[in-house]
């Protein structure tokens, strides 16, 4: 339970949860009910008929079109649908990092409850996958409160580990996630730029909407260091690069904003979002800023 | 290179001060867990080769900067030309080495001494400020302390007027050898040695390639190769007329018969000279002058004649005067002479005999104290005295000058051991053979393996000792086995007792008899032996040794008639007079010396006692230093520089007490032959000498315009240049 409190601190939640009409009018993804989903399925209002198919249900059979015309015609209907949320969370090695703020992987953990709160209290069905070289855990979307419950368990057991390959993980799942939805990576996206574009263009692909939430120490962004240090890769056992940060901060930067930028860039050109949360801040005010962001779309 | 403060080498290893700094900087390095990879791979494999690059680079510099600054403390002197000129920028040691033989004062009216002790002021002009000069004279060079360096030029320039010749005898590789020695303990980065001479050929002893290969290699092992150069001063074509030598015709002078002194007199110029006055006086007094002619490098030996009338010390001399002559100091030679009215001689007999002319030494005695019938009064000097072998303890062996061994069967130790204090002192022994000769006594106790007063050990007689005793008569058997009888032979051409009996003398040993004698071991390789004279056979006859001051002659058959016929031959009288005065002519302490020898006097008896005065040459008399052995007071003086005549007396002395010393100067100082350019070319390349004809060839030797160059000053600056680098370089390339 501790381990739980941790996770889901309240007041944290309190903040966000004061956000949840902004939200809900704002982010259609976030809110459901506001908006029609675009998703089409069996619900509510009719939307088209179609030619039955064997194994289609009999019972959308449109009898009345039968009567007039002699053909099976099936009846589609505009789905008013909750939102069916898959939360990406990275728990790789580099996740571990936790230099001018908290750990990179207990600030991405919060993020990851307080919107699996957030979604579930508004009755979206909220999944989790949890990866590093591989997908260690994958909980399937719902919304009811056990399966909240549930996703708790699963935050709290998890360690940050193993070398990722993010790239190979967004690819499987877009694979996998047959239904089009919401993905929203929560990870540092320390990938090479290229993979994880083709990744994303996956997702793209599938129609699946994607949010990155990019989860940085502010040391990895200042890069502050001034002398010769040994970086030991979290990831990867006795990989160690020595260098003299003083000389190399300006070239470090340089690249990493080159990264951050191409991967806007990317977002950009797939439609999605990204946001950048810097363990030195807390993630509910970057959260608020993103939806606020949002709604002026 | 070299470098003047080599002892400070040990600062090289602050070069290694970057490099462990760099190491201890390694293992600071702080570690750091890292997430974003990514970023610093990709830096890495981009910047790591040029970062290696540059962090070598760095380091060369600083270790650069550290190595600078070492050398620079251990004042490396580049000499690149090697040509020993000197530098602007580099401070000199010198040593001037002056040649203070005496015939350097040869030139009239400037000599050649004057001359160099200008060209030496004149050579101390041109070093500067910082530069350090010590004067050095090839008559003192390694002897005593070494002369002090000095970076007060005005006292060297007073070292150089004040200086005067000396007559000690010059050896020039033994001064520069010093002078070298002296140059290697300098300070200054460069060296140079000036020798000011004459270049008088005999100075330099090239014929001694042993020591000339030292001193090259002294000079090649040396740190800092000096600047030698052999200035050449004085006249080229010198004449020069000298006294150089005398030799007394006898070795033992005495009052009853006239000594003829053989003066040599050598004209060593270049021209032929006339007219030289020679005037012989004893005692100083002039006793008879003669006109002589003398061609080019010609000798003339020049007997003058005299018998002196009292017995003691006295003096001879000879001076001549020549027009042409330009070096006074050899134009005068003395000679001191011991004149004697008595030599005892005592002959112990090993074979003495009742009847007449049969002892061992009958004939030995007649021969050494013959009698004139015509003119009773005439006698020699000799006076022999003949003792029993069995009286030898209870003589005292001090009253006599010569001892002679007549087949002496053998001698106890104590009378050996008497013998052998007896010819160390300067006393003359013979020993002569016979049947009565204890071989293996002889050679255990008077050869003693070499250490004795034997000469050689005895090996075997030529014939067997048995068969003698048919030879006991006045004349030999006709029926002896003469066939392999030998006669005297052979004669060591340099042996003065034996001049008067050379083929050319008329003198004819073949006529002699020797019926048996002994074999020697022969004498090769022994510095103190010799052989002077054979049998016609090539055996040996008479064998020298010399033992301490004294001499011992071995003959090696007979002294009587038993063995041969040798008494009955009229050579027999003088041959043994001469071989005992031969033995008897050893004058100790000498009276004649070379310069620089310390005067001895010996007094014995009353005289021991008292005070003896020394009047040196032109000097007012001195207190002697006395030194009590025993009976003995040995005066000694050792301030001989002067050449001339010293005389020691006791104070309030007697005219006939006084003792005269005679003090010459080296006579090979007067062959003023100059070093051929063969010569010249071996010294220059033996030692890396150059030589200067004159003072425009030392001063272009020694010129100002180039050489040697101390190079700390630009070490210093390369190091601020890199320290300026260093920082450069970290600021670009942070």
């Amino acid at each position: 339970m501790a381990q739980e409190a941790e996770i889901v601190d309240p007041s944290a939640l309190e903040r966000v949860a004061s956000l949840q009409l902004i939200a809900r009018t704002v982010v259609e993804s976030f809110i459901a009910g506001q908006h029609r989903s675009v998703y089409k399925g069996f619900s509510v209002e009719f939307a088209q008929h179609r030619q039955y198919a064997r194994g289609d249900e009999i019972r959308h059979i449109d009898w009345k079109v039968f009567g007039k015309s002699d053909r099976l015609f099936i009846k589609q209907y505009e789905e008013e649908t909750n939102l069916r949320a898959t939360i990406l969370l990275d728990a790789s090695g580099s996740m571990k990092y936790a230099g001018g703020g908290e750990q990179k992987f207990v600030y991405a953990r919060k993020v990851a409850a307080a919107l699996a709160h957030l979604m579930i209290g508004q009755s979206d069905s909220v999944g989790l996958v949890t990866f590093d070289t591989d997908i260690r855990t994958h909980v399937p979307p719902r919304s009811t409160s056990s399966h909240y419950m549930n996703l708790m368990k699963v935050l709290a057991k998890l360690e940050p580990g193993n070398e990722t390959n993010l790239a190979k993980i967004l690819h499987s799942l877009s694979a996998q996630l047959k239904r089009r939805g919401l993905v929203i990576v929560i990870s540092d996206l320390f990938a090479p730029m290229d993979d994880l574009k083709n990744a994303l263009a996956h997702f793209h692909h599938h129609r699946h909407e994607v949010i990155l939430l990019q989860i940085v120490d502010p040391h990895e962004v200042t890069f502050p260091f001034d002398s010769v240090a040994e970086f030991r890769s979290l990831e990867r056992d006795n990989h160690r690069v020595k260098l003299d940060a003083s000389r190399v901060r300006k070239h470090y930067l340089e690249r990493f904003e080159a990264f951050t930028r191409k991967l806007k860039e990317t977002c950009h050109q797939f439609h999605f979002d990204h946001v950048m949360l810097s363990t030195d801040k807390p993630f509910d005010q970057a959260l608020t800023q993103y939806l606020m962001h949002r709604r002026g779309k | 290179m070299v470098f003047l403060n080599l002892i400070l080498a040990g600062g090289l290893a602050a070069v290694s001060a970057p490099i462990i700094i760099h190491l201890l900087h390694r293992s600071k390095v702080t570690h750091m867990d890292w997430g974003a990879m990514m970023f610093l791979e990709e830096l890495v494999a981009e910047r790591a080769k040029r970062i290696r690059m540059h962090e070598l680079l760095l380091l060369l510099v600083r270790a650069g900067i550290v190595a600078c600054l070492a050398l620079a403390l251990m004042r490396p002197v580049l000499n690149w030309a090697m040509s020993g000129a000197r530098g602007p920028s580099v401070h000199t040691s010198a040593l001037i080495l002056l040649d203070d033989s005496f015939s350097m004062d040869a030139g009239r009216p400037r000599s050649a001494w004057l001359e160099a002790r200008d060209q030496a002021l004149r050579y101390v002009d041109t070093l500067k400020k910082g530069d350090d000069a010590a004067v050095m004279f090839t008559s003192s060079a390694a002897k005593g302390p070494p002369p002090t360096p000095l970076f007060d030029l005005d006292r060297v320039r007073e070292i150089i007027r004040t200086a005067m010749p000396h007559y000690e005898k010059t050896d020039m590789p033994r001064a520069i050898a010093a002078g070298m020695q002296e140059l290697e303990a300098r300070q200054n980065p460069h060296r140079e040695l000036i020798l000011f001479s004459d270049m008088q050929a005999s100075g330099w002893q090239l014929d001694d390639g042993t020591r000339w290969s030292y001193l090259s290699s002294t000079i090649r092992s040396t740190r800092i190769a000096p600047t030698i150069v052999l200035a050449s001063v004085g006249d080229q074509h010198r004449i020069n007329v000298a006294m150089t030598d005398v030799k007394p015709s006898r070795a033992v002078i005495d009052i009853y018969s006239p000594v003829s002194f053989n003066f040599t007199i050598a004209n060593d110029g270049p021209e032929a000279v006339s007219d030289v006055a020679v005037t012989f006086s004893v005692d100083g007094a002039p006793k008879s002058t003669r006109t002589v002619n003398l061609g080019i490098e010609e000798k003339q030996v020049l007997a003058f004649e005299h018998k002196f009338e009292s017995a003691g010390s006295h003096y001879v001399s000879c001076h001549l005067r020549c027009a042409q002559d330009v070096l006074p100091d050899d134009d005068e030679l003395l000679y001191s002479v011991v004149v004697v009215d008595k030599l005892p001689v005592l002959i112990v007999d090993g074979d003495h005999r009742e009847q007449a002319l049969s002892s061992e030494s009958a004939f030995l005695k007649l021969a050494l104290s013959p009698k004139d019938r015509d003119d009773p009064q005439w006698r020699t000097v000799i006076e022999p005295t003949v003792i029993d072998v069995s009286d030898i303890r209870s003589t005292d062996l001090a009253r006599y000058r010569v001892i002679v061994l007549a087949n002496v069967a053998a001698l106890p130790g104590s009378v050996v051991s008497d013998l052998e204090r007896f010819v160390v002192a300067g006393g003359g022994l013979m020993v002569s053979l016979g049947d009565k000769v204890q071989r293996d006594a002889y050679n255990r106790d008077l050869y003693r393996q070499g250490g004795g007063l034997l000469p050689v050990p005895l090996e075997s007689s030529a014939r067997p000792i048995s068969e003698e005793s048919s030879f006991r008569l006045v004349s030999a058997p006709k029926s002896a086995p003469l066939a392999e009888a030998v006669h005297l032979g052979g004669i060591v051409t340099d042996a003065p007792s034996l001049d008067l009996f050379r083929p050319e003398r008329g003198q004819d040993w073949t006529k002699s008899t020797i019926r048996n004698y002994y074999y020697t071991a022969p004498t090769s390789g022994k510095e103190d032996v010799r052989t002077i004279a054979t049998f016609s056979n090539g055996a040996a006859a008479l064998v020298q040794k010399k033992l301490g001051e004294g001499k011992v002659l071995l003959l090696t058959t007979a002294i009587d008639k038993d063995w041969s016929d040798l008494p009955l031959h009229p050579f027999y009288v003088p041959l043994m007079q001469n071989l005992v005065l031969d033995l008897a002519s050893t004058v100790i302490p000498p009276r004649n010396i070379a310069v620089g020898q310390i005067l001895s006097h010996v007094a014995t008896g009353e005289l021991a006692h008292r005070t003896y005065t020394l009047t040196p040459p032109k000097g007012e008399p001195l207190p002697l230093k006395v030194q009590s052995q025993g009976a003995l007071s040995v005066f000694s003086f050792e301030e001989t520089e002067k050449p001339g005549l010293y005389m020691v007396a006791p104070e309030d002395g007697t005219p006939d007490e006084k003792v005269y010393y005679v003090v010459n100067a080296d006579r090979s100082e007067s062959a003023l032959k100059r070093l051929n350019s063969e010569e010249l070319n071996r010294i220059e390349r033996d030692v890396g000498a150059k030589y200067a004809a004159d003072w425009s060839a030392l001063a272009r030797l020694v010129g100002l315009d180039g050489g040697g160059i101390e190079i700390s000053p630009y070490l210093i600056m390369a190091a601020i240049g890199l320290c300026f680098v260093e920082l450069y370089l970290t600021r670009r390339w942070a």
